[in-house]
């Protein structure tokens, strides 16, 4: 069969799935020749694959189509082939949640389980086991009681697991197969001991002094299976955690018995397993330290990697007793495998010394651009804490970071990058300009709006305290004028402090649209008390921003006599919470909502954008939109009254619905009706 | 189930040459193909005891049977497959799920078990019904005729109706699964009877489709064949069956 489908795959070229366009009503149609007889297995075998595979993708079954599905494979029951009565135990467990009465094949699989073939046994049990309910269960429990203790290993194992998957259904009964469980856990075979211990833990787990027992008697017996060494360490070292026991208890002296085993993953488990213990002491420590410093060179990748990763994980806690291993990362830094070459210098960034700074940050720069986001991050967050550790170091890690922001990645890494870079600034004073410029940098080219305005908040607070703020103006300027709405009102809010912080500001050098910008916040402040202004612009303003912006634009385009009048500037209609943006500017996917421009404000530069409206002045008040049309009609028609201190314009906005019409040469021929005037 | 479904399965005439024709026609004349048998009845009648007794010739102890025992029983040279359905109450209502394409059914009583003849005979009735079996043979199992306090078969059959059956083949037969009586002569019953449907729709397709001379030579051509092949077997008597009808065929006067 398979053989057949990789001719296929050949033949089209492109090694496509030959499942990929299954209807589920098709196949379905073509199981009915599991009612046929003779039963031809290969055919019914193809068409349980097909089955199983749409169930697997999610397709949804109906649970009468499912049923006439399942009781049709039932009748593959009849055949003998080998493979084909496997499938229908496969089926019969995709199948056991969604059919009805699948305790038909009941007696079926008890007789499969019990009979002479072995390759049936193991699996007839597993699907026993998920078409079985607790009432039934105890019906099959002299079967099952069998099997756990069966000499053959697949039977027991299969019989040990699907016990543990019922242990959650019907406790009360497998609890009685204890005793089968102990026998098996005795077993030669190492899978049908790891199987029976994790039975035995499972049935007892609730109970701590029966786990404890349990533990004291392995622990003395010896157990053949390393699986089974792994588990017992595991649970020892679960009991000791909850116990808060000592670690001269003979629980810590078994983990660490286990160090000494033959078997690697044994000894990793043991090593991991003491290192992760709170409040270890040095000399505790060291034995597990030493095993896992001697993985690191070891020939096998995965010993390697297991080893350099428990180190990278307690680095932080146990910086000391990992500085023993530096000499073996050292070699690892230029491992073929580049997870382990992070791993090794992110945890030696942690554990090692100052001066070695520089040549880590330079080898690890070296591949950096190869290693997956993830562990960019794990390499970013490594430098991060070295940041904390040695502040002198920032110029070289605020080189290394900017290198890194200006490669490709994705939003968490740049996250990272960015966090990183603003703690810096934070506990670093020094390293605040150049901190500044990356990011500055940065947002030139930013695709993340939470990442741009976060920054260009922190421009805003930063920014106006640096010996030369103007610099930094023509980076926020740029995204007053090229970003998204959410980055604007960011980039506006960060130049209104500047201008507040600094009054003497020299904008000699700014283009004629920043001057404009920057003398309506001269005149702001000039116009104002001091004090007022620092709460209409640190503190919120009660005018929408874009608004004010725009009044400003025309007030210093056209300079009158008058001075600038603040109440010519539409109020915000939702009074915006400046405060609140400042304070959490992150939660971006509601920034764009908080700080786009009221309706009003819209409609006021949309209005203006008609040169016959230019001389109706201010605009007072907008109207609703009214629908004139239905909902659901060919075109849609609102109205919305301007209202103008002597005029009114009337609004009528026409939205096509249609995609395959275009609407031309539309006119409004407004009717009046006779209203009597009750003026 | 129709003549072209028996023959349809295995030729199809318009594009098969004629030898293959020939050996479509004997493949469903003594072919390779499995009957079909349902074994029925209530819970504790005995069925699976009799499936095993009739697969492996022992007895073997079972367990109420939740769902189904399907075996492949060889019997007088011919494989029959047995569906052995369980009779609980609670598992009754399944039967119906595999009544397609059943040749026959044996319906198996407790004949010991007065009280509940009753229901046997309802569930009897119920299943009788059902289209798809209306073709099917039915063999009646008086069962358990060991036990000191048994009915005869005279007195289950009529208590299950049977006198009363229309268009139905029907025969009862004294049995008892763990002795092992009754069992050979029924299935020398079923054997027969499978063979005498057999013959009818083998001649009517013969005549309806074949001069003469070639329904002669094919009739012989069987003879030969199968006394070859069953002479030790205690089926002979079909042969018989099978000649007398050649003559007729041949010789209609």
């Amino acid at each position: 069969m398979i053989k057949k489908f990789d001719k296929k795959d050949e033949e089209s070229g492109s090694g496509s799935n030959p499942f990929q366009h299954l209807e589920k009503s098709a196949v379905l149609q073509e199981a009915r020749i599991f009612n046929e007889t003779p039963i031809n297995p290969r055919r019914c075998l193809h068409i349980l694959t097909k089955i199983i595979y749409l169930l697997n993708q999610g397709e949804h079954f109906g649970t009468t189509e499912a049923t006439e599905a399942f009781f049709a494979m039932t009748r593959l029951f009849q055949s003998n082939d080998q493979t084909l009565r496997r499938m229908c135990y496969l089926t019969i467990k995709e199948m056991a949640n969604i059919s009805e009465d699948v305790i038909i094949v009941t007696s079926s699989l008890t007789k499969d389980m019990t009979g002479k073939e072995d390759v049936y046994r193991g699996p007839a049990i597993r699907a026993l086991c998920r078409i079985t309910d607790t009432t039934m269960l105890q019906a099959i429990e002299r079967y099952m009681k069998q099997a756990i203790v069966d000499k053959v290993p697949s039977v027991s194992s299969s019989a040990l697991v699907s016990s543990l998957h019922m242990v959650k259904m019907s406790y009360d009964v497998v609890k009685r197969w204890v005793n089968e469980a102990q026998e098996a856990a005795s077993s030669d075979n190492i899978m049908v001991q790891y199987h029976a211990l994790g039975l035995l833990y499972h049935l007892r787990k609730n109970d701590r002094l029966a786990v404890t027992k349990m533990l004291n008697k392995f622990t003395k017996s010896g157990l053949k299976s390393p699986f089974a060494y792994c588990m017992l360490i595991r649970i020892a070292s679960k009991l000791l955690d909850e116990t808060e026991a000592g670690h001269d208890s003979p629980l810590f002296d078994f983990i660490e018995s286990c160090l000494r085993n033959k078997n690697e993953m044994v000894v990793y488990e043991a090593a991991s397993a003491i290192v992760h213990m709170p409040n270890c002491t040095a000399r505790e420590l060291a034995p597990a330290v030493s095993v896992l410093q001697l993985f690191c060179s070891s020939p096998k990748a995965a010993l390697r990697y297991a080893a350099v990763r428990t180190l990278n994980k307690v680095a932080m806690k146990h910086p000391s007793a990992v500085t023993a291993c530096n000499l073996d990362l050292e070699n690892l830094i230029t491992d073929s495998n580049r997870s382990i070459a992070t791993l090794a210098i992110t945890t030696l960034l942690k554990t090692g010394s100052e001066s070695s700074v520089d040549r880590l940050m330079k080898q690890i720069s070296s591949f950096v651009s190869e290693i997956s986001d993830e562990f960019k991050v794990v390499v970013v967050q490594a430098i991060s804490a070295l940041c904390q550790k040695y502040p002198r170091k920032h110029s070289v890690m605020m080189n290394f970071l900017s290198n890194m922001l200006r490669d490709d990645g994705g939003f968490d890494y740049k996250r990272a990058i960015v966090d990183c870079i603003i703690s810096i600034i934070e506990e670093n004073p020094e390293s605040k300009e150049t901190g500044l410029a990356h990011l500055c940098e940065f947002i030139e080219d930013c695709e993340h709006t939470v990442l741009a305005t976060k920054i260009l908040h922190l421009l805003g607070k930063e920014g106006p305290r640096t010996p030369q703020p103007s610099k930094y103006i023509r980076f926020i300027f740029n995204r007053v004028v090229l970003e998204s709405e959410a980055v604007r009102a960011a980039a506006v809010s960060a130049l209104a402090k500047f201008g507040a912080q600094n009054d003497d500001l020299c904008f000699a050098f700014l283009d004629d649209e920043v001057r404009d910008r920057a003398t309506f916040y001269m005149n702001v402040l000039q116009q104002k008390q001091k004090a007022l202004n620092a709460a209409y612009i640190f503190n919120g303003l009660s005018v929408s921003i874009p608004g004010l912006e725009k009044s400003l634009h025309q007030y210093t385009l056209d300079p009158s006599e008058k001075p600038f009048d603040m109440k010519s500037v539409p109020l915000a209609t939702t009074p915006i919470t400046e405060q609140k943006t400042e304070i959490a500017p992150v939660a971006t996917s509601k920034l764009p909502e908080k700080l786009a421009p009221s309706r009003q404000d819209i409609y006021q530069e949309q209005l203006a954008a008609v040169p016959e409206f230019q001389g109706l002045g201010p605009l007072f008040k907008s109207s609703e939109p009214v629908q004139l049309t239905e909902a659901e009609t060919e075109y849609v028609v609102r109205c919305i009254k301007h209202t103008f201190a002597r005029h009114m314009v009337f609004q009528f906005d026409c939205t096509n619905t249609l995609n395959d019409q275009l609407l031309q040469k539309l006119t409004a021929s407004p009717t009046v009706s006779p209203v009597p005037a009750t003026l | 189930m129709n003549t072209k479904n028996r023959l349809g399965t295995n030729i199809s005439p318009c594009v098969c040459p004629v030898g293959n024709f020939f050996s479509g026609l004997f493949a469903s004349l003594f072919g390779t193909r499995e009957m079909r048998i349902l074994i029925l009845g209530l819970d504790g009648a005995g069925k699976t005891t009799i499936l095993y007794r009739l697969q492996v010739g022992e007895v073997v102890t079972t367990i109420p049977t939740i769902g189904f025992n399907v075996e492949t029983v060889t019997c007088k040279n011919l494989k029959f497959q047995v569906w052995d359905l369980g009779g609980q109450t609670s598992i009754r209502p399944y039967w119906r799920c595999y009544y397609s394409n059943t040749d026959a059914v044996i319906y198996v009583v407790d004949s010991s078990d007065r009280d509940r003849m009753g229901i046997s005979k309802s569930e009897l009735v119920a299943m009788l019904e059902e289209e798809e079996l209306k073709k099917a043979i039915l063999v009646v199992f008086a069962n358990k005729q060991d036990m000191e306090q048994a009915m005869t078969p005279t007195e289950v059959a009529s208590a299950l109706g049977l006198p009363a059956l229309k268009d139905r083949k029907w025969q009862i037969f004294k049995t008892s699964a763990t002795k092992g009586t009754g069992l050979e002569e029924a299935m020398d019953w079923y054997v027969l009877q499978y063979y005498t449907i057999k013959k009818k729709i083998t001649s009517k397709c013969i005549n309806n489709k074949l001069n003469k001379k070639k329904k002669t030579q094919i009739w012989l051509n069987i003879c030969c064949i199968e006394r070859n092949k069953l002479q030790k077997d205690n089926v002979c008597f079909y042969l018989d069956h099978v000649f007398e009808h050649v003559i007729c065929s041949i010789y209609p006067e």
